[in-house]
C-alpha cells in the first residue's frame, strides 16, 4: 500500500503530469464559467483526447479538469447570479447578495478557499475509506436514500425564511413540479401537457437559471446602476484574503459540510445540488446568525461551496472502488478509465492501485491549483460587478439562454428558462421562497421513488427493518425540534429581557 | 386587485388544475405523492387568499414593491424579455448575441463605438468559442432554417 502511495507521488509530481494537471485546471475553470458546457459535457468533449495515452497522464488531466469546474462555476453565481451547475444554484443565494454590496472580492475569498479546503477533506476521505469503501456504500438502500430525501425536504421548516405559509406552498410547488414527467415505476406520464420535451422531466438548469438569474436581470435593467450597488471602491486583494481568513475562522462548519458532501456524493444516485442543499441547511440551522442568510452572510458561500468540492471527491468511491458511478460525470469517468484500459471496479484495489493513488493525489492538487488560480484572478474578476448595467445585461441575458439551451440542447428549454424567470420575479417580489421550491424540485423525485421501492419491497414497516433509517429518521425530528426549540427559547428569553426593561 | 392576491389566486388556480390532472392518473402510485403536494397547498392557498383578501377589503394592503412612477421600467423590462426570447427564436443564438446587446446599448443611448464593438466581440466570442473550438450546434433560428431548408 504504501509502495503503491509512493508511486502515486511520484506520478503526479514528475515534470509531465504537473504540466498536464495545470492544463486540466485551466481548462476546468475556463469551463465552469462558460455556461451551458458544465462537467459532464467538457469530460464528454474531451475524452477522445486521451484515447491511447498512459493511463496516469490521461486520468490526471481529466480528474484535474472535473475537480475544478465547481471553483469556475462559483464566479459566475457570486458575480452574476447564473448557477453553471445545479448544484452551485445555493453559492447565489449569499454569494450575488455579498456582490451587490460591494463585497464580491470576499465572496470569491470565501469560495475558493472553501472549496479548496472541501476538495482536499473529501480527498483524504476517499483516500481513507478507499480500502474499506463496500460496507459503506452497500448499507445504503432504498429506505435509506427515502430517509435521506426526507431529510433534505425537512430543511424546507427551516431554510424558507419570511411566511412559513408561503414557504410551504413554494416547497409543495416544487415537490409538483419534480413529478413532471413518465413516472418510472408506472409508466405514467404526468404534467407533460403532451409535450415530448417534458417526457424526462423538467431538467434543473433551465429552472434554476430561470428562478435565481432572471430575477436578478430585471431587477438589474430596473435600478440600471452596476451589480454591485453604491459607492464604486477599489477591490483590494485585501478584501480577497478576508474571504480566505473568514473561512479558515469558519473551519469547524467547513469540516461538516465537507463530511455531509463527501457521504452524499458516495451514496451513488443523489445528485450533487443534494449535498448543496443540505449542507447550507445545516450551515443555516446551526449558525448564529441565521437570520442573515440569505442577505449576504459569508457562511452561505462557504457551506455549499465546501460541500461541493467535497461531493466530488466522495463519488469517486463507489466508481473506483466497485465500478458503480454516482453521477453523469462519474459515468464518463468511468468510460474514461476504460478508454485506457483500466477496468474499474475491486480490481483496480489490486491491479491498478497505483492509478488509484495518482487520482486522489491529482485531486487534492488540482482544488489547490485551481484555488491558487482562482484567488490571484479574484480581485479582477470581481471589478466586474462594478461595469454599468447597459453593458452586462445583455451579456448576462446571453449567458441565461446558452446556458438554458446547453442543459440539453433544446431551445425549449430557453423559453422554460424566461418562464421560470417570471415565476421566480413574482416570487421574489411577493415573498415567496424560491429556496423551499429547489428544494422540492430536488428531492421530490427521489423520495417518491424509494419510497415506492422501499414499499414494494420491504412493505409498510420498511423503516423498522433498517437501523441506519431509523438513525435517520431521529435526525430529521432532532432538527425540526431543535429549530422550532431554539425560537421558543429565544422568544422566552427576548419576552425576559422586555420584562425587565418594564 | 393587488398583484399579492392575484399571484396567490393564480398559484390556487395552477394547484387546482395539477389536481384535476392528478385525480385521472391511473393508479394510487401515481397520485400518492402529489396529492400530498397539492392538498395541503390548496388548503395553505386558501388561508392566504382568505388573509390578503381580508386585509384588502379593510383597505390595509400590504404596499406592493412595485411603485407607480417605476410601472412604465417593468413595462420596458418585460418587453425586454419578449424582444430577446423573439429574437431567440427568429435568428437563433449567434444572431441574437449581436444583434441583442447592439439593440440594448443602442436603447440606452451609448457610443456608437461601444454599440458596435461590444456586439462584434460578443458574437466573435461565441462563435469562435462555442461553434468553432467546442462544435456545439446552436440553434439556427427560425428565419434561417426557413431559408436555408
Amino acid at each position: 500500500m504504501i509502495e503503491a502511495i509512493l508511486q502515486g507521488f511520484v506520478s503526479v509530481f514528475s515534470a509531465k503530469s504537473l504540466l498536464v494537471i495545470l492544463a486540466g485546471v485551466v481548462i476546468g475553470l475556463v469551463v465552469g464559467i462558460l455556461p451551458g458546457l458544465g462537467g459532464s459535457g467538457a469530460l464528454a468533449i474531451l475524452i477522445p483526447l486521451v484515447y491511447g495515452k498512459d493511463p496516469i497522464v490521461a486520468m490526471s488531466f481529466l480528474v484535474a479538469l472535473h475537480a475544478v469546474i465547481y471553483q469556475g462555476g462559483l464566479i459566475t453565481s457570486v458575480l452574476f447570479g447564473i448557477p453553471g451547475e445545479a448544484a452551485s444554484t445555493v453559492t447565489i443565494l449569499d454569494g450575488f447578495p455579498m456582490a451587490k454590496q460591494g463585497k464580491a472580492g470576499r465572496a470569491l475569498g470565501n469560495g475558493f478557499m472553501a472549496s479548496m479546503m472541501g476538495g482536499v477533506f473529501g480527498g483524504l476521505i476517499l483516500a481513507l475509506f478507499l480500502p474499506i469503501a463496500q460496507p459503506i456504500v452497500l448499507a445504503f438502500g432504498s429506505p435509506e436514500y427515502f430517509m435521506l430525501a426526507l431529510m433534505g425536504i425537512s430543511l424546507v421548516a427551516v431554510l424558507g425564511g419570511g411566511s412559513v405559509n408561503k414557504a410551504l406552498i413554494a416547497g409543495l410547488l416544487g415537490l409538483l413540479l419534480s413529478f413532471v414527467g413518465l413516472h418510472q415505476g408506472t409508466g405514467q406520464l404526468r404534467y407533460t401537457m403532451g409535450y415530448l420535451h417534458l417526457f424526462s422531466g423538467l431538467n434543473m438548469i433551465p429552472v434554476f437559471v430561470g428562478l435565481f438569474a432572471l430575477p436578478e436581470v430585471i431587477e438589474l435593467m430596473v435600478e440600471g446602476s452596476s451589480i454591485a450597488r453604491g459607492e464604486k471602491r477599489p477591490i483590494s486583494m485585501a478584501d480577497v484574503w478576508q474571504g480566505c481568513m473568514d473561512t479558515f475562522h469558519h473551519w469547524w462548519l467547513v469540516m461538516r459540510c465537507s463530511a455531509i458532501g463527501t457521504l452524499i456524493g458516495a451514496i451513488p444516485g443523489l445528485g450533487g445540488a443534494v449535498a448543496t442543499w443540505m449542507a447550507y441547511g445545516h450551515a443555516k440551522q446551526t449558525s448564529k446568525r441565521s437570520l442573515e442568510f440569505g442577505m449576504g452572510c459569508e457562511e452561505g458561500v462557504i457551506a455549499p461551496e465546501s460541500a461541493n468540492n467535497a461531493k466530488d471527491c466522495g463519488s469517486y468511491l463507489p466508481t473506483l472502488a466497485f465500478g458503480i458511478p454516482g453521477s453523469g460525470a462519474m459515468v464518463l469517468i468511468l468510460g474514461a478509465l476504460m478508454v485506457v484500459g483500466v477496468e474499474p471496479g475491486p480490481g483496480m484495489m489490486t491491479k491498478h492501485l497505483d492509478l488509484l493513488w495518482t487520482i486522489v493525489i491529482t485531486l487534492i492538487l488540482a482544488n489547490v491549483l485551481g484555488t491558487g488560480i482562482g484567488l490571484l484572478l479574484a480581485r479582477d474578476l470581481a471589478r466586474i460587478t462594478f461595469i454599468r448595467s447597459t453593458i452586462l445585461v445583455p451579456m448576462i441575458i446571453l449567458c441565461i439562454i446558452l446556458g438554458a439551451y446547453g442543459a440539453t440542447n433544446n431551445s425549449l428549454d430557453v423559453v422554460l428558462a424566461f418562464f421560470f424567470g417570471g415565476i421566480g420575479y413574482f416570487m421574489k417580489i411577493f415573498d415567496y421562497s424560491r429556496v423551499t421550491l429547489t428544494i422540492g424540485f430536488v428531492l421530490g423525485d427521489y423520495a417518491e421513488r424509494y419510497f415506492l421501492i422501499s414499499m414494494s419491497g420491504l412493505g409498510p414497516g420498511f423503516l423498522l427493518v433498517s437501523p441506519i433509517a431509523m438513525c435517520l429518521l431521529v435526525v430529521i425530528v432532532i432538527g425540526l425540534a431543535s429549530s422550532r426549540m431554539k425560537k421558543l427559547f429565544k422568544n422566552i428569553a427576548e419576552e425576559r429581557i422586555e420584562r425587565r426593561k418594564d | 386587485m393587488p398583484g399579492r392576491l392575484l399571484f396567490d389566486i393564480a398559484l390556487f388556480i395552477t394547484f387546482l388544475l395539477f389536481l384535476i390532472s392528478t385525480l385521472g392518473f391511473r393508479s394510487l402510485n401515481d397520485k400518492l405523492f402529489p396529492l400530498l403536494a397539492i392538498i395541503p397547498a390548496l388548503i395553505l392557498l386558501a388561508c392566504e387568499i382568505g388573509q390578503e383578501f381580508t386585509a384588502y377589503r379593510s383597505g390595509k394592503e400590504t404596499e406592493e414593491k412595485t411603485l407607480p412612477d417605476l410601472k412604465s421600467k417593468y413595462l420596458a423590462v418585460g418587453a425586454w424579455m419578449m424582444l430577446s426570447l423573439g429574437i431567440y427564436w427568429l435568428i437563433g443564438f449567434l444572431g441574437t448575441a449581436m444583434l441583442l446587446p447592439f439593440l440594448y446599448l443602442r436603447y440606452h443611448r451609448e457610443g456608437w463605438p461601444l454599440s458596435i464593438g461590444l456586439p462584434l466581440g460578443s458574437g466573435i466570442f461565441f462563435y469562435a468559442v462555442f461553434s468553432l473550438a467546442l462544435e456545439i450546434r446552436f440553434y439556427q433560428g427560425l428565419l434561417f432554417e426557413t431559408i436555408l431548408g
